[in-house]
């Protein structure tokens, strides 16, 4: 309390306040002007500013005005009549709106030449104003995920939804990822109010579930902008957590009058099937088909066997006799149709004091997963009012539901369908794997001899997981104008989750036989509180807006784990049914306290200067440590105003900024040592197990992470808007990392909290948008953007070693890395042995051998990513397509691995035929298999080593078991199976129909075709999980590719 | 503004972190814990939980030729290397137990109070290192487990003769240390607080380290030999060293680690007796052929396995003499079930051991004693030491009275007699097994099978396990200097510095 009453004090104190009113009357004389020149000199003499979309303003129109000592209000009333227009008043600035302007279907995405745009602490600014990159989304209709429909749209974000199901999380990095072992994703804000975005949980390499992410809270139907803060003096008011950007979500407030808005979604989804194995060889092993049951059913998954053949018949694992045909049942016949319904319906009422806005959306997918499906609710409500000429309220409320069931399994988990089914062999009829369950005793049924990888009909149909979300999000606002130019304003807001999920693994499943299940049970709350000054205030060509404040954020995350083991009834799913109770509970709780300014300088409308600066004080770094102040200064310079108006150049603009960062450490508690008994172990005979309860190594002096950055930009316009270009070059330094060090076992810990490191991130972005045809009829828009960043990590710390292992993976012996001097997440692994001149090193028996340390084998970081969107509108009818394009990245596939390994992969055949000949010879002629050499098989062309002591190669040759070879390889060799990650999609296609001025409909397609990829059978977009060791696949789904159409009206 | 900016700072700093320690403080986890409770988990997790049972069935067993038959025991069974099985004893044994034993002792080496947990958990990690480095061969010792005490993330390794030195040291003054005036140990899931036991304990793990060194350095190792005899070493098999476990299946850590992997996917019933370990039973006679695996039926006469085969690999069924078939998949032998109860405990180091080394000390003449009388009170005891295991039939006196009267020990042959019953005496224990087989080369190893040609040492056994390939990223400089001083390379074929 104490805090905040002299952090008031003093803020108020340095805006020694001067409060000068407004010029309200104008004396403007033209003759013949354009429109835009008198709006200019309007802006010029009442201290104001417009803003508009450009199509509401005709450039060609010329008018004539003599006025003398004319009100404000009466100009603009003759100018922009108010049955045709709408004028809103955003502080200084004045938005123009044509009347009744519908919801565009899919607007032509336009670069405005001065446009009023969202930035930081919620402040509207002119975009020619700012002296860093920016990127806004206005109005336009988003799909049931609204960040996902972020791909391809914006330059330097980079979105990766994770290869899950319903309700899963999104990776969502800009400018590349700055943080080593930390969270690089951007702070998403909504009005003001940041929401958080972590999730409840993620896979890892031996396998869970993708529980979502905190963007779910965010309606696509109640949004009225998003905007990208890219760099650091976007961003640096928002303070810790924003020095990997922020996505500013505005959402509608109610409006004067009474309308109502209703919204409607059906979106069809099928899978995009990439599978392509062989389908000429069954199953079995040493190219021999199953001997017996007990290897029918290792077999089920190894595709060894003969060549297929409808003169045989092979034992499955139930002992039948089928025959040994392909079965030409593709495992896309598992999946099914998904459908997704969504349902929005909002009511706005209000007149010029009061207005209200209450929606409710309700969405139903079914996922193509059988039986997996979602259902969300949100309802929220908006009020805003003007409670007396100088005090307004602003509030809203929003409560989610959400409610998923049977999330898909990812990665090594044994319910993973999709590991499961790459790996049937192709005689194996899926429908037989229907028959899971022992009818009478309803005991799961051995099919594979393989406890990890269940029958995917007992995994979903025995196997339940679910999950509930009850989300309330919501802020108060109070903007009390103190005279004009100044005002003071008061926000809270609240995001509280309650996140609930179970897992229940059904008597007799063969790797938790007894039963089990496991609960998750988490409560989040973050709360901001935050008091703003704003001041401004015009002299003649000089403007000054000054702004401070100071914020205090509390977290608080209620973490219960119970598991239970030991089932006493079937299928009982609830704890109490289960033997065995166990638990664990974690409470995590921060504070960051904030105080800040910024002040911005324009001249003459065309030189502008931000200065802002932040201190944070972090209740999770070390005491002597925790306060941290970062400063940031931009400039604009439009440039085209000095110029004389030319017909080619429009609009011409040269940023430049530079900023400096903070970061704290994300987690709590990371300062000391803590202990606790052993959360996996009751007692053993009585005998307590506890002791130090972590496997991070605290470090007592922990200090803050800074990044300082640098950003110049120039932004073009010709042709009276025609063509606009944006041009940004950005560098960035994260120095003093709060790592958790992955460290050697030895010292006790497995990984240490420690200050390390300096990445260096350097990019260029460009935006080029261009209006090949525009006429009354029919406008034709294209925007291409690009953007790639480089790289590069300087240093890690002297403590722990130069390599920082990101993830490993399952299988293969693979990790991704970040190691000093290389860029960020480089696979590594070991590689075929070769000699000097690079011919295979193999063994006595053939095979090949391979190196002893692990080499880079590529980085998982995409060297430029994408995106293009052309639009045409012709009337009522409006078409738009969106190509994404991301180059240059590798992904490390192991479901491919797998597919070598259990003879599935196409490349597996090579060498069958002759083995199995060389194998039927050696039969007839009774040999054993040491005393034979081969006369067919897999061709293996190398060298040996010959002399010990000083390694000399002799060339040879001999033919292998190509189940032999590829076993050897897939165990120790992930060289292989690193694939280029590269692709081209068709990502949006959408068809728009106007069918009256306020209702319209669309076709939409989303995923619709991938025009180029580098990966069999799978989609270079596999990731299990939104982590940073991001480049590996294992197991994955399919993915999805969704046709709907959109009804949109409003009344 | 800037001016003001720093006004404000320095006025706020100290307003503005209210409350922040106790934020900051987890109020779930406290900051301390009985020291009884670190040295219990640091002994018990050395074997609960299946992870910790994967090394000794998958590596160790098949290495000494216990047993072989499943897949996973190609790695020790025909020496394909495993990343996985490998460096599980690394992972666990530092991030589990030295872990917490370094704490403890960080915490407690200066309170008098303390003086008997700090003796025990010296001991313990003597133990535990030396399971360590008898494995490994040169490992992180000396600046082991301190992380967060001394900010060490990448500890040197010690050369193994070094190691080899302070286990004696920290040896002789942990059972010095031991105070009956002050607190006995409580919570002690070794030797519920009885401090005779644990020197006991001590001594006999001494006598088992200075033997180890019978080749490297004959003369410490007398010296050691004499000096745990003297101190007084295990007087019968109430005195073992073992942990007890409680009957949960994985994933609960209740259970005994090797009998929840024998569980897992029924490995047990491909658990294989080899022809090495089984033949040598046979050709002696010895009763607990029938305690050690399952013969199924009155046919095949425990049918062992060849080392290196896959059960499924010698694909026929079994002829007997009569004519009568046995089908391919239950004509082997397997391990008999009390190994697999989870509820079992585990011998980590037991009175028949210490009187077969016992034996081996007085043949070689470092203590004055009758090396028979040892070696029959070792085998006799090995016998009786099987009723540790929940439902294991009993021999009779005469069974054990025969045995034992029927194995003397030969004069010319001792070392190979004790050497080869000791084998026998360890069993399951593939750890000392695999160690006792490099120092002594008994048992003398039958070749590997290797049908597809998989092994990857062209079937010579390996002489350690090698370093996990994480240690060359976590760790890189001191990693490179150990293996630089086994040639350069991480090669799990040179011996470490005791097989000579």
């Amino acid at each position: 309390m104490k805090t905040k009453a002299i952090c008031c004090l003093l803020t108020l104190f340095f805006l020694i306040c001067h409060c000068v009113k407004a010029q309200d009357k104008l004396t403007i004389h033209v003759v013949n002007e354009p429109i835009i020149s008198v709006l200019h000199l309007i802006e010029k003499q009442a201290g104001i500013l417009f803003a508009y979309r450009n199509e509401v303003i005709d450039v060609n129109e010329r008018i004539t005005i003599h006025w003398d000592n004319v009100a404000l209000p009466t100009i603009l009333g003759v100018i922009f009549p108010s049955s045709l227009y709408e004028l809103r008043t955003i502080g200084k600035q004045i938005v123009i709106l044509k009347k009744g302007t519908p919801m565009p279907v899919m607007p032509p995405r336009i670069i405005d030449i001065n446009p009023v745009v969202v930035t930081a602490l919620g402040i509207s600014r002119q975009q020619r104003s700012l002296g860093y990159a920016y990127a806004d989304l206005g109005p336009q209709t988003f799909t049931t995920n609204p960040v996902n429909a972020l791909a391809g749209k914006v330059s330097g974000l980079n979105i990766s939804p994770v290869n899950s199901g319903v309700g899963g999380a999104t990776k969502v990095t800009l400018r590349g990822l700055k943080i080593i072992g930390g969270d690089n994703t951007p702070l998403f804000v909504i009005d003001g109010i940041p929401i958080n975005n972590s999730s409840p949980g993620q896979a890892d390499k031996y396998g869970g579930y993708d529980l979502g992410d905190g963007t779910s809270i965010i309606n696509p139907d109640e949004i009225s902008s998003i905007s990208i803060l890219k760099g650091g003096s976007a961003s640096a008011l928002y303070g810790s957590r924003a020095a990997n950007g922020v996505i500013l979500i505005t959402t509608k407030k109610g409006t004067k009058g009474f309308s109502v808005a209703y919204t409607s979604n059906v979106l069809l989804e099928k899978l995009n099937d990439n599978y392509d194995f062989q389908h000429e060889y069954g199953s079995g092993q040493d190219g021999m088909l199953p001997k017996d049951i007990s290897t029918a059913r290792v077999d089920a998954q190894r595709s060894w066997g003969p060549k297929m053949s409808k003169d045989s018949s092979v034992v499955i694992w139930d002992g039948s006799r089928e025959p040994y045909v392909n079965a030409s049942n593709a495992i896309s016949k598992f999946f099914r149709k998904g459908l997704t319904l969504a349902n929005s319906v909002s009511v706005s009422t209000g007149t010029d004091k009061a207005q209200l806005r209450a929606a409710y959306t309700n969405v139903r997918e079914n996922d193509i997963i059988p039986l997996s499906k979602l259902n969300r609710n949100h309802i929220s409500l908006r009020g805003s009012a003007k409670l007396s000429s100088k005090l307004t309220l602003d509030a809203k409320g929003t409560y989610l539901s959400e409610d998923v069931f049977n999330r898909p399994a990812l990665s090594d988990n044994p319910n993973n369908i999709g590991y499961v089914l790459s790996g049937i062999a192709p005689n194996i009829d899926i429908n037989w794997l229907k028959s899971y369950k022992d009818p009478v005793s309803g005991d799961y049924i051995n099919w594979n001899n393989n406890a990890y990888q269940v029958n995917p009909y007992w995994a979903i149909n025995e196997q339940p997981n679910n999950s509930t979300q009850r989300r309330f999000n919501g802020f108060l606002l109070l903007k009390y104008q103190l005279c004009p130019g100044l005002y003071i304003q008061g926000r809270t807001g609240t995001d509280y989750s309650k996140f609930n999920f179970t897992e229940f693994m059904q008597y007799s499943t063969p790797y938790y036989s007894t039963g089990g299940i496991a609960l998750l049970h988490r409560n989040l709350q973050e709360t901001n509180a935050d008091l703003l000054v704003n001041y401004h205030k015009t002299w003649h060509k000089v403007s000054l807006e000054v702004n401070a404040g100071t914020n205090r954020m509390d977290y608080k995350e209620d973490v219960r784990n119970e598991t239970g083991r030991d089932m006493k009834i079937r299928g009982g799913k609830d704890l109490r049914n289960f033997k065995t109770q166990l638990g664990n509970h974690q409470l995590y709780r921060k504070r960051i306290n904030s105080v800040y300014g910024a002040i911005t300088l324009g001249y003459d409308d065309f030189l502008y200067l931000d200065l802002t600066g932040r201190n944070d004080w972090s209740s999770t770094l070390s005491a002597g440590h925790n306060a941290y102040y970062y400063p940031s200064a931009s400039a604009s310079f439009v440039f085209s105003s000095l110029l004389p108006s030319s017909s080619i150049l429009s609009f011409g603009k040269l940023r430049a900024s530079i900023a400096q960062t903070g970061t704290d450490a994300v987690a709590p508690y990371q300062t000391a040592l803590t202990y606790a008994a052993n959360p996996n172990i009751p007692s053993v005979g009585g005998y307590l197990i506890g002791g130090v309860a972590t496997d991070k190594v605290p470090y007592p002096d922990l200090k803050p992470s800074l990044t300082r950055s640098y950003e110049t930009g120039v932004n073009l316009v010709f042709y009276n808007n025609r063509i606009q270009l944006d041009l940004t070059w950005y560098h960035s330094n994260t120095r003093n990392q709060i790592l958790n060090a992955p460290i050697s076992p030895s010292t006790g810990y497995t990984s240490a909290v420690i200050n390390s490191g300096n990445v260096s991130n350097e990019g260029l972005e460009i935006a080029l948008g261009g209006r090949p045809v525009c006429n009354k009829d029919f406008t034709w828009q294209i925007n291409v953007n690009f953007a790639r960043n480089s790289n590069k990590i300087i240093a890690l710390s002297s403590l722990v070693s130069d390599y920082y292992t990101l993830a490993a993976a399952r299988w293969g012996n693979a990790s991704i890395i970040a190691k000093a001097g290389e860029a960020y997440g480089m696979i590594t692994g070991r590689k075929f042995l070769r000699d000097d001149k690079g011919r295979l090193v193999l063994d006595a028996n053939y095979l090949p051998q391979y190196t002893s340390t692990d080499y880079n084998l590529g980085s998982a970081q995409y060297n430029w990513i994408g995106g293009i969107t052309n639009s045409f509108t012709y009337r009522r009818w409006s078409c738009a397509v969106l190509l994404d394009i991301r180059q240059g990245g590798k992904i490390f596939s192991m479901t491919n691995l797998l597919a070598y390994q259990n003879g599935q992969q196409k490349g597996t055949l090579e060498g069958r035929e002759g083995w199995a000949r060389s194998e039927r010879e050696r039969v007839a002629a009774g040999v054993a298999a040491v005393d034979w050499t081969p006369t067919g098989g897999l061709l293996m062309k190398g060298v040996k080593i010959v002399g010990p002591d000083r390694p000399q190669y002799q060339e040879v040759e001999g033919y292998v078991n190509p189940e032999t070879y590829w076993t050897r390889v897939t165990e120790n060799i992930p060289e292989p199976f690193i694939y280029d990650a590269s692709m081209v999609k068709i990502r949006e296609l959408t068809l728009g129909y106007k069918v009256l001025e306020n209702v319209s409909v669309s076709v939409i397609a989303r995923n619709v075709l991938t025009l180029s990829k580098h990966v069999p059978n799978i989609d270079p977009e596999s990731s299990y999980n939104n982590g940073d060791g991001q480049g590996f696949e294992y197991g994955s789904l399919p993915t999805r590719r969704a046709y709907g159409i959109t009804l949109h009206a409003k009344f | 503004m800037k001016f003001y900016h720093y006004c404000l700072i320095i006025i706020l700093s100290s307003s503005c972190t209210t409350n922040f320690g106790v934020i900051n403080t987890d109020p779930v986890n406290g900051g301390t814990i009985a020291a009884g409770e670190q040295l219990t988990a640091a002994a018990y997790l050395l074997d609960g939980g299946r992870e910790m049972g994967y090394p000794n069935l998958y590596l160790f067993q098949p290495m000494v030729q216990y047993v072989g038959g499943t897949y996973g025991m190609r790695t020790g069974g025909k020496y394909v290397r495993d990343e996985f099985y490998n460096g599980l004893m690394w992972s666990n044994y530092y991030g589990k137990c030295i872990k917490q034993l370094a704490d403890l002792l960080e915490q407690h080496q200066d309170d008098p109070t303390q003086v008997n947990y700090v003796a025990a958990a010296r001991i313990l990690k003597v133990y535990i290192f030396s399971l360590l480095t008898d494995a490994y061969g040169d490992i992180p010792y000396s600046q082991a487990g301190l992380a967060y005490y001394d900010k060490i993330y990448t500890p040197v390794y010690d050369e193994q003769s070094a190691v080899y030195k302070d286990f004696f040291v920290e040896l002789e003054a942990a059972i010095h240390q031991f105070d009956d005036r002050q607190p006995v140990i409580t919570n002690d899931i070794v030797y519920n607080g009885n401090l005779t036991k644990w020197k006991r304990m001590a001594r006999s793990l001494q006598l088992r380290l200075a033997m180890r060194l019978s080749a490297a350095d004959p003369e410490l190792a007398r010296i050691q030999a004499a000096a745990a005899f003297a101190g007084g070493v295990m007087q019968g098999n109430d005195d073992n060293f073992m942990m007890i476990h409680e009957d949960y299946s994985y994933p609960d850590l209740r259970g005994n680690g090797y009998a929840q992997a024998l569980q897992e996917e029924a490995a047990y019933k491909y658990t294989i007796g080899t022809t090495t370990f089984v033949n040598y039973l046979k050709a002696e006679n010895d009763p607990r052929l029938g305690l050690f695996f399952v013969n199924t039926d009155s046919v095949t006469n425990y049918l062992p396995i060849q080392p290196g085969l896959y059960w499924w690999e010698d694909w026929k069924d079994f002829i007997g003499e009569n004519g009568e078939v046995v089908g391919q998949a239950n004509k082997y032998c397997h391990i008999n079930a009390p190994f697999y109860q989870q509820g079992g405990s585990w011998l980590h180091l037991g009175y028949a051991e210490v009187e077969l080394l016992l034996a081996e000390a007085a043949v070689r003449g470092w203590i004055g004693e009758d090396a028979n009388d040892h070696y029959q009170a070792g085998l006799r005891a090995a016998m009786h030491q099987l009723e540790m295991y929940p439902g294991m039939a009993l021999l009779s006196a005469d069974e054990i009275n025969n045995f034992v009267a029927a194995h003397p020990l030969s004069a010319g042959n001792a070392i190979e007699d004790i050497s080869m019953q000791k084998w026998v005496a360890l069993f399951p224990n593939g750890y000392e097994a695999y160690a006792n087989m490099r120092r002594t080369g008994y048992p003398e190893l039958n070749p590997v099978v290797d049908v597809d040609g998989e092994s990857e040492t062209g079937g010579h056994l390996p002489k350690r396990l090698f370093y996990p390939a994480t240690e060359a990223l976590s760790n890189p400089v001191n990693y490179q200097a150990a293996i630089d001083r086994i040639g350069g390379s991480n090669d799990w074929l040179k011996p470490v510095w005791w097989d000579k």
